[in-house]
């Protein structure tokens, strides 16, 4: 989460980039390539497609610099304009013409040795993205805001456009999701047999607003 | 930790995932590439927020504005009544010099004689001709993304490669988004007929979500954005493509980032995007089928248009059974040619889309999504003598089917 002092001077490095400030655009980039990639990859998983799509953010940016207004957080639009394009992706991506085998293939393995806890805590969270690719797509924003980029629900609803009810009733469900799907996963049948052993109490469900996820 | 407070497995996979960290990438070469878009976007003009040009606008006297419009409008059209008189009489005749498109404001038509054939250039981006005869109209699709809708006729273009989607052509409810590359577009009547020569395409019906990918040497038929038929076409197009923008053809290699393809299928499993080659094709089978989907690559044959293929009626029964007599081929080279690894067991589904003509041979088949090479290359074979039975004009099926080991 970027402070106020940041966000200043992200306002003024897009005020220059606005005049074509290649300079104030480089500085802009290396500020926040890593938030980018790290949601990209985040949201997706591993991917081959992850330089690309830091590519398309940062060229969405600069396509939309001129309709970029100051009292917006550079960074707040930054999340938007990254969950965007990999939703784009995603959807793009899942029309294309597919086998039936391919859904069925497991994840190649990394020829990089690794000692055995490593390996198998990397198995562990492939198998944690591919359960968060079954979310719907805002369930999956708000869950991967909120748990891995650790934003609060507020922060998430102004990037999601999203009143803070719906944002944590989201959040809800997707939790509730993902809990339910351990089991389905051979190398989180250790987490759902703890699940079982230890679960922990229900979260009362917020109450639910106009909007459901 | 309260021993009494249940542990949470989720929180703790939650806390292994945020320490997994995404691969590095090459910044130098991205910084390299977005900072020379950021100097294109500055020299189009783009990056001003529009309250700033509003301001700058404002300030103009509105004589001078209006006088501004008058003189683009009356060169504009200056432009187009040229090339009649520059034509000569029962020739075509190509426009003395391109229309610059970065110049037309949205909304705008151009539209090509029947003796003329008129080009496009956007800076940097794309040009595009109009056949004779041809109309086409720019629309603002948003987002930097250049959209023409053609009216009538046909239309070819060259894109820069690099950006995906930077350039969309709309005809009769069929949109066709490129990525950097070299392709025709042209209508007849409702169908609107798709030609890659270079780079990869996707179509698709305007504000929908189902699309088609179209790669180097396909040509499809669509209506209403739709696939008519997925046949692959000979190599030759029927238009030369315009040259690409500052005169030099367009390569096939992308100075820009390539998406990435799907990851490799199994041994012997179907390739979504790849062209079907054919290198054991019987001479019957391209003779016979100049437009099916599996013809020897390099063959020469012509395309036939369409139109020709057959197009009547039958009897569900008989489609039924030249469908099921094409599957049991179409399976019989799929098991030959397929075989997962140890216990990976492989199965495919496809649409099987037939055209039989009057005298019970094929005219054409297609299958999207295609199949490996070698097994299209042995349902090539095997259909090529296959005899469905008489008709009397010939007809179309087509049916979804599954394959498996």
């Amino acid at each position: 989460m970027t402070s106020a002092p940041a966000e200043t001077a992200d306002v003024e490095l897009v005020r220059r980039c606005q005049t074509g400030d290649a300079v104030a655009f480089a500085q802009l980039f290396r500020r926040h390539t890593g938030l980018v990639s790290g949601l990209v990859h985040r949201m997706l998983g591993p991917s081959p497609d992850l330089e690309d799509l830091v590519q398309e953010v940062f060229l969405q940016v600069i396509r939309s610099l001129a309709s970029f207004r100051d009292e917006a957080r550079f960074s707040t639009w930054l999340y938007r304009v990254t969950i965007n394009v990999v939703l784009m992706h995603r959807r793009a991506q899942g029309r294309r013409p597919r086998l039936v085998e391919e859904e069925q293939a497991p994840p190649t393995p990394d020829s990089t040795p690794l000692g055995e806890a490593a390996l198998e805590t990397r198995l562990r969270v492939q198998a944690f993205y591919r359960l968060l690719a079954r979310l719907s797509d805002k369930k999956r924003a708000v869950f991967v805001l909120h748990e891995l980029e650790g934003l609060t629900p507020a922060r998430i609803g102004e990037i999601v456009g999203a009143p803070v009810l719906t944002v944590r009733t989201r959040l809800f469900y997707a939790r509730r999701e993902l809990l339910a799907w351990l089991e389905e996963e051979p190398e989180l049948a250790a987490v759902a047999a703890e699940l079982q052993g230890s679960r922990p109490p229900p979260e009362p469900a917020p109450a639910l607003g106009k909007e459901l996820p | 930790m309260d021993a009494r407070k249940p542990r949470d497995p989720l929180a703790e996979l939650v806390t292994q995932v945020r320490a997994d960290k995404p691969p590095a990438l090459d910044l130098p070469k991205l910084e390299a590439r977005l900072t020379a878009e950021l100097e294109a976007a500055r020299a189009r003009g783009e990056l001003q927020p529009r309250a700033s040009r509003a301001d700058a606008a404002r300030r103009m006297a509105p004589w001078l504005a209006v006088a501004a419009l008058l003189v683009l409008g009356i060169g504009l059209a200056r432009e187009l009544t040229s090339l009649s008189h520059e034509a000569a009489p029962g020739d075509v005749a190509v426009a003395a010099r391109p229309l610059d498109g970065d110049a037309l404001a949205f909304g705008a038509s151009v539209a090509a004689g029947s003796e003329q054939v008129v080009r496009v250039e956007h800076d940097r981006r794309a040009a595009w001709e109009l056949a004779a005869g041809s109309g086409a109209h720019l629309i603002d699709a948003g987002a930097g993304v250049l959209c023409v809708e053609l009216e009538r006729g046909a239309l070819s273009a060259v894109v820069t490669p690099g950006r995906a989607e930077s350039f969309v052509v709309r005809a009769h409810g069929t949109e066709v988004a490129v990525h950097g590359t070299r392709f025709s577009v042209e209508l007849e009547g409702e169908r609107v007929i798709v030609s890659v020569s270079e780079g990869e395409v996707e179509v698709r019906p305007i504000a929908r979500t189902t699309r088609v990918r179209l790669d180097a040497g396909m040509r499809s038929i669509f209506v209403a954005g739709v696939p008519e038929s997925a046949a692959l076409a000979a190599p030759a197009l029927s238009a030369p493509a315009p040259e690409a923008p500052g005169g030099e053809p367009a390569t096939a290699a992308a100075p820009g980032p390539r998406r990435s393809e799907p990851g490799s299928p199994a041994r012997g499993a179907a390739s979504p995007s790849r062209k079907a080659t054919a290198a054991g094709a019987a001479p019957r089978a391209v003779a016979a089928t100049p437009s099916a989907a599996l013809q020897a690559e390099g063959a020469g044959v012509p395309p036939v248009p369409s139109a020709a293929a057959a197009d009547g009626e039958v009897a569900v029964e008989v489609a039924d059974a030249a469908i099921a007599r094409v599957t049991e081929h179409i399976q019989s080279c799929f098991r030959r040619h397929t075989s997962g690894a140890g216990p990976v067991s492989i199965e495919a589904a496809t649409r099987v889309s037939l055209e039989v003509q009057p005298n019970g041979l094929i005219l054409g088949v297609s299958l999207d999504p295609p199949l490996a090479p070698q097994v299209e290359a042995c349902v090539a074979s095997e259909l090529a003598t296959l005899n469905l039975g008489a008709s009397a004009s010939g007809y179309r099926v087509r049916r979804e089917i599954r394959l498996s080991p």
